[in-house]
């Protein structure tokens, strides 16, 4: 088993609020490690942090062993660091099938002058299979010629992942996947994490559906005010009275069923 | 040496910009549009305070109060109601409001020219009387500095008190999140009235007050508005102290300056540099300012909501139309074809905007800058005066021009990567305003300047259809941008940047691409339309210029290559048919209408046609809301989406979720 990413003391503030605080993190290929925590534990600007959409203040990002700290984000997703966003950031105007065609092309990033003369891109077959598997895989096939503006939220997340697997990632970092999906297709998007993370991907996620994260996480690591207060297999990490205290401490005070 | 005199002297020039600039950046708090149409509601209360005391002979007094305190007002009511409610209702771009606010500028603009004429009038009422105040060390003020000062001091309190009132957290909240505060019960249509007419009275107050000091002529506002920019982006939109101190300051050193005086070629730039210091303040304040603080939501940047977003497909020989557009001049006599010969070189100029601003989603409004040194290069390389560069013969000028230019866009390109929105919107359009000022002014560059089309092609039958070449060469270009891989990945960074990157996008180098190719197809349109026009005029390459070209290419579709061309031979066809500025008010008035015709103008009457046809003869016309699907295997998830999507077809709903 392989570290794919690994993140090491790494801190970030803002306006000298410290919202990551010195954490340690590693995905391992073939896994599925959950991140966990209330809200505001600084989980979305970790996720940020790592795929190089926020400058980090200290600390190492290292991908496959190199030293990555400071990459564009569109050249970490080209070397195999793909993402979701919590707020789906689909291509409203392009087909779903197209908008798994951006991903799919944009990891060789040649070409783009080829392709103002009107020069075929070279890779445009193998981009083609790629969406046409990916597709086919999520489900998605029946709607590849449909515009994303019209689809329902459910739906835009398994376009988003799709877009995401195009790339051909050897680590998948997934913010809230499984918010706006209903209980049948929640079901279901776990059993194709699984399936991914059979494949070697190593498959990173938030997740606030506890039961979900006893049921498919590896790893499970409790952020907590920016800091990484537990990290381990989710029996023993989630049965710690300490990790509850924090994690439903502050749900507590709300009915469960409106927590996030 | 600073000299009191000299320095209270600028204080006069540097009140006017803060109390513009102030009026201007309350207007942008309270109603959250950036009002280019400031200056021009300044400058038509000015006009009708003229009027009634200078015409009708009302008394000064009464004249003001009504103008300021009743029109004005009024004004800026009617204008929330009827152009920016629209636009608010479907969370129109801040592109949008930005060419709606330009609308009513161009409106006002051309009414004032129509009914008060373009000549400067000398007897501008004054609400101030002449009077100098004498200060100790023998230095006298002007009255009306003081009264301007004063007027500053008041509304910048007003503002700092304002914004801590239930009311003043009101309007912050209609203007950061309408739905929000809709949702919390505030009547927000109210509150965005109540902002639009505190604006556009601020605007009467500065255009009454300004008036005597500057002329009133109604193209000399526009000069204003650009000193008002200034202003406003040191105060990042947001620090009323920082718009103030911003105008005073470069009031005084532009005043200071004015003394020295240097030799030669540099002294020439110094003096241009010194007359337009608020330019460059504007320039600077663009490059350092990090960010501006704009009101609204995340999705502030794009003009993703100014396309038709792929709604109807374009109908089978749509492309018919802007062809025999171009075809008909071919058959005109020869006067109206020397008249049609702006029209090709107008659609590349339209869309080099589409390319950039339709295609990739990226607000330029400098194109007229492009333009411009497109045709000032052209006639320079034709006559062999364009330094390190020979006598360029004939055709080789018309690949030579978008060549060069190519770095130039590059260079725009750079600031555009981090800039989005109004922020680079105007960018742009103070890129277009320097290379006005400091190229095109300047007599050592552009003086004696003569250009006509390459000796081959002199007749017009023959220039236009070299023109008609050099539109289909710009269209193979703009088609490989907006399909293919290339195409996907500028739609992509357009519908939603960070998606894009991603997905591994390289959104840097694609926007400098755009940039770049813009650039490049704007300056070989202007090269053409000073060839075909055989002058160089500086005039038709205006920043304002720029402004209406854009209010065009958003009114036929923006991210449609056919409507610009559509567009290039509707204004051309107006101009030419009617008074002089007659196409610009036209636009002007679609552009007022853009709240109702969401994608534009064409693909408003698109939709219309495709609804009545198929209400008339359903089942004759295909229904183009509907793209074929093709008949696979489904999984269950792929079965329960499908059917979740018929029952929302099935529900009637509308196509955004």
């Amino acid at each position: 088993m392989s570290t794919t990413l690994q993140a090491l003391g790494l801190s970030k503030s803002y306006n000298d609020v410290l919202i990551v605080d010195h954490v340690d993190f590693s995905a391992e290929a073939g896994r599925i490690t959950v991140i966990v925590g209330p809200n505001g534990a600084g989980k979305t600007t970790l996720f940020n942090c790592l795929s190089g959409v926020e400058p980090i203040d200290a600390g190492v990002v290292l991908h496959r062993g190199d030293d990555v700290t400071g990459w564009s984000p569109d050249a970490l997703s080209r070397r195999g660091l793909a993402r979701t966003f919590q707020r789906s950031s689909v291509f409203p105007t392009l087909t779903v099938s197209d908008n798994l065609r951006v991903a799919a092309e944009n990891h060789g990033r040649r070409g783009i002058l080829r392709g103002v003369v009107g020069m075929r891109d070279p890779g445009r077959r193998r981009a083609v299979r790629t969406v046409r598997t990916v597709l086919a895989e999520l489900g998605l096939s029946a709607i590849a010629d449909v515009r994303a503006a019209v689809l329902p939220s459910g739906t835009l997340r398994l376009v988003e992942l799709g877009r995401a697997l195009c790339g051909q990632p050897d680590t998948l970092l997934l913010d809230e996947p499984a918010s706006g999906l209903d209980d049948a297709e929640t079901e279901e998007f776990h059993q194709l994490l699984h399936r991914l993370a059979a494949r070697e991907l190593a498959v990173v996620m938030v997740e606030h559906d506890l039961e979900l994260v006893d049921e498919t996480a590896d790893v499970v690591y409790v952020m907590d005010a920016g800091r990484v207060v537990a990290v381990g297999p989710p029996g023993d990490v989630l049965g710690r009275s300490d990790v509850q205290a924090r994690l439903f401490g502050h749900l507590i005070d709300r009915p469960l069923d409106q927590a996030p | 040496m600073l000299t009191l005199e000299l320095a209270l002297a600028g204080l006069g020039i540097g009140s006017i910009a803060a109390l513009a600039g102030l009026g201007l950046l309350v207007t942008y708090r309270l109603t959250g549009v950036f009002n280019l149409a400031f200056g021009a509601i300044a400058m038509a209360a000015a006009y009708l305070l003229w009027q009634a005391v200078r015409v009708w002979h009302w008394p000064l007094a009464l004249a003001a109060v009504v103008d300021v305190l009743v029109i004005c007002p009024i004004f800026g009511v009617l204008l929330e109601r009827f152009v920016f409610r629209p636009l608010q209702r479907r969370a129109a771009a801040p592109a949008e409001k930005l060419v709606a606010s330009l609308g009513v500028f161009v409106v006002l603009l051309g009414g004032a020219v129509l009914v008060w004429g373009a000549q400067a009038r000398l007897d501008a009422p004054s609400l101030v009387p002449y009077r100098q105040l004498p200060l100790p060390g023998g230095v006298q003020l002007p009255l009306s500095t003081v009264v301007d000062l004063a007027v500053i001091i008041v509304v910048g309190i007003g503002l700092a008190l304002g914004q801590r009132t239930r009311l003043g957290l009101r309007v912050r909240a209609v203007v950061e999140q309408r739905e929000l505060a809709e949702l919390q019960g505030l009547d927000a249509n109210r509150v965005a009235a109540l902002g639009w007419a505190i604006g556009s009275m601020l605007a009467g107050v500065a255009g009454v007050l300004m008036a005597p000091t500057l002329r009133l002529q109604p193209y000399g506002l526009t000069l204003v508005m650009l000193e008002t920019m200034a202003v406003v982006v040191v105060a990042q939109l947001t620090s009323p102290v920082r718009a103030i101190a911003a105008g005073l300051m470069v009031g005084v050193i532009q005043a200071e300056l004015a003394r020295v005086h240097l030799g030669g070629y540099s002294g020439a730039l110094f003096d241009a540099l010194t007359a337009n210091l608020f330019v460059v303040a504007l320039l600077v304040a663009l490059l350092i300012v990090r960010r501006l603080n704009e009101t609204g939501g995340d999705d502030a940047g794009t003009t993703a909501r100014l396309t038709t977003r792929g709604e109807l497909a374009s109908a089978r020989g749509w492309w018919l139309v802007p062809a025999l557009t171009l075809a008909a001049p071919l058959m005109f006599n020869a006067q109206d074809r020397r008249v049609a010969l702006a029209v090709p070189a107008l659609a590349i100029v339209l869309v080099s905007i589409v390319v950039v601003s339709g295609y990739s989603g990226q607000i330029s409004l400098g194109q007229a800058g492009f333009a411009g040194l497109g045709a000032l290069i052209a006639a320079r390389l034709a006559a062999g005066t364009m330094p390190g560069f020979g006598r360029i013969p004939g055709v080789a000028v018309l690949v030579m021009v978008p060549l060069l230019m190519v770095p130039i866009g590059l260079l725009l390109g750079w600031p555009a990567i981090r800039r989005r929105g109004l922020f680079l919107a105007l960018t742009t359009f103070a890129f277009s305003v320097a290379v006005s000022r400091f190229v095109f002014d300047q007599p050592s560059v552009t003086s004696g300047l003569t250009v006509h089309p390459p000796d081959a092609f002199g007749s017009d039958n023959n220039f236009y259809v070299l023109e008609l070449l050099c539109l289909a060469a710009a269209f193979l270009v703009v088609r490989n941008l907006h399909n293919g891989r290339v195409g996907r990945a500028l739609i992509a960074v357009r519908d939603d940047e960070s998606g894009a990157l991603a997905c591994g996008v390289d959104v840097r180098r694609l926007k400098l691409l755009v940039f770049a190719a813009s650039a490049a197809l704007a300056a070989l349109g202007g090269a053409l339309l000073a060839m075909g026009s055989r002058a160089f005029d500086t005039g038709a390459f205006d920043p304002t210029r720029g402004l209406i070209w854009f209010a065009a290419v958003v009114v036929f579709g923006i991210d449609s290559a056919p409507g610009a061309v559509i567009g290039a031979g509707v204004l051309v066809a107006l101009d030419a048919g009617l008074p002089q500025g007659s196409s610009i008010l036209v636009i002007g008035l679609c552009a007022l209408l853009l709240g109702r015709m969401p994608g534009g103008l064409l693909h408003s009457m698109h939709r219309l046609f495709d609804h009545t046809v198929r209400r008339i003869a359903p089942g004759i016309v295909p229904d183009v809301r509907q793209r074929p699907t093709r008949a696979v295997q489904l999984t269950p998830a792929g079965r329960a989406m499908v059917g979740q999507l018929r029952r929302r077809a099935a529900g009637g709903q509308g196509v955004t979720p």
